[in-house]
């Protein structure tokens, strides 16, 4: 069976997976809004400027926090009953696994984010074109931070005290990409912002690149 | 057809088995014997290559590789994906096996595990079911996969008397096709007239 086979069926059957523990897939969609909703009634009004580097800063917040949701139970699913033990026991390629999974969490880091920017414009009408300007910069920094967030998550999911071991290596790892995402960002926002959007878009993909090939090879060592 | 040569291993300071060698040929069960924590379920764990010896190799019609094609049935989990129904678990394995789907041969499994009843196969999600039950599932998972090599760990846990017979044919039609099984168990009245060879440990 050929890689392409694989990262199709594991794919298939992670989003039917995900579909049927649909507290699992709408746990972060629901986290987003609230915390969104929660800024929006807590936060006082502020000069136009301000405001927009607060709603960046929200939604950078919301959708880390989110996906940080979705990558710690990434394997969650496949840890109950042994599921993990005997997929190793297969003959899978481990590319094809990990992409599988890049797939799934990708997907539904979007699904988060559209769902979030569409209730950042109802929230706030007039700021309508800058908010889905936003799209791009934070669809990249999920595309970076999903690798990393896939082969911590595999890293942990047998470990003692993962819930606290899980964030601890993420964090750190994690905050060049919130950097530059907020940097594109604020530069969409404001003219004053430090750096031009394509130098730091140019590096949050550079980044994704870098994660992906990074962790796709020590997924295959971790799970050999 | 699998071979097992000088197998030596242990947890930390307490060596399990030293220099264990034997073969299971094709169209025969190896009955893994012994005393509880003597390390049967670990030498399925080794050759299954989940576990790595300290020294010694398995190989499979002499050829040593990183995963060779088994099926794994441990002692404590069934492997189901507990959200989805009967269906979706079983082709989910056939097609990790590179199988492409055969709903013959699924009917006819189905069918002898008992678990044909339409609503219980299409609808019903496996967390719901009973130990027994989740149980035949896996043995049917473990037929459907069409492997050479099974490796059984207590694969009578939770079975009645008739899911017991059906494992006898199971394992019966499975040596006739020239595959091989690796068993543990501690219930061997089920096994009558199958071709044993004992391994002790």
């Amino acid at each position: 069976m050929n890689a392409v086979s694989q990262f199709k069926t594991l794919f298939t059957f992670g989003l039917k997976n995900e579909w049927r523990h649909k507290e699992r897939m709408f746990t972060p969609v629901l986290f987003s809004l609230a915390v969104i909703l929660l800024f929006k009634f807590t936060s006082a009004s502020f000069s136009e400027d301000i405001e927009a580097k607060i709603m960046i800063g929200q939604i950078l917040v919301t959708c880390f926090l989110a996906l940080q949701i979705i990558l710690q139970r990434t394997f969650e699913l496949d840890d109950t009953d042994g599921v993990f033990t005997l997929i190793q026991t297969y003959r899978i390629s481990p590319s094809a696994w990990f992409c599988a999974k890049f797939a799934n969490i990708v997907l539904l880091g979007l699904l988060v984010i559209v769902v979030l920017l569409v209730c950042m414009n109802v929230l706030n009408p007039g700021q309508s074109e800058l908010i889905w300007m936003f799209f791009v910069p934070i669809a990249l920094a999920v595309l970076a931070l999903s690798p990393l967030g896939i082969l911590l998550s595999a890293l942990t999911a047998q470990a003692n005290g993962r819930q606290i071991l899980f964030p601890i290596l993420y964090f750190p790892l994690s905050t060049p990409v919130l950097i530059s995402s907020s940097s594109v960002c604020l530069q969409y926002a404001t003219d004053n912002a430090v750096g031009s959007p394509s130098a730091w878009l140019g590096l949050l993909v550079g980044m994704s690149i870098i994660f992906f090939t990074l962790c796709l090879l020590l997924f295959a060592e971790l799970v050999d | 057809m699998l071979q097992v040569k000088d197998l030596s291993f242990g947890y930390a300071a307490k060596p399990l088995f030293q220099n264990l060698t034997f073969e299971v040929d094709k169209k025969q069960i190896c009955h893994i014997v012994g005393n509880n924590g003597v390390g049967k379920s670990t030498l399925l764990a080794l050759i299954a290559k989940l576990l790595t010896p300290s020294s010694g190799s398995i190989t499979l019609d002499l050829q040593e590789t990183n995963r060779y094609p088994i099926e794994f049935l441990s002692a404590e989990h069934n492997a189901h994906l507990l959200a989805q129904n009967i269906h979706n678990n079983l082709e989910f394995w056939r097609q990790l096996s590179g199988l492409p789907s055969h709903p013959e041969l699924l009917q006819s499994i189905l069918k002898r595990w008992q678990l044909s009843t339409s609503s219980l196969a299409d609808s019903l999600p496996v967390h719901k079911f009973s130990t027994g039950m989740k149980r035949r599932l896996a043995l049917a998972r473990v037929c459907y996969t069409e492997r050479p090599v099974w490796l059984l760990d207590e694969p009578t846990f939770g079975l009645d008397r008739q899911a017991q017979d059906c494992l006898h044919d199971a394992i019966a039609s499975h040596l006739n096709s020239g595959g091989c099984v690796l068993l543990v168990t501690h219930q061997i009245n089920w096994l009558k007239n199958l071709p044993l060879k004992e391994v002790n440990l």
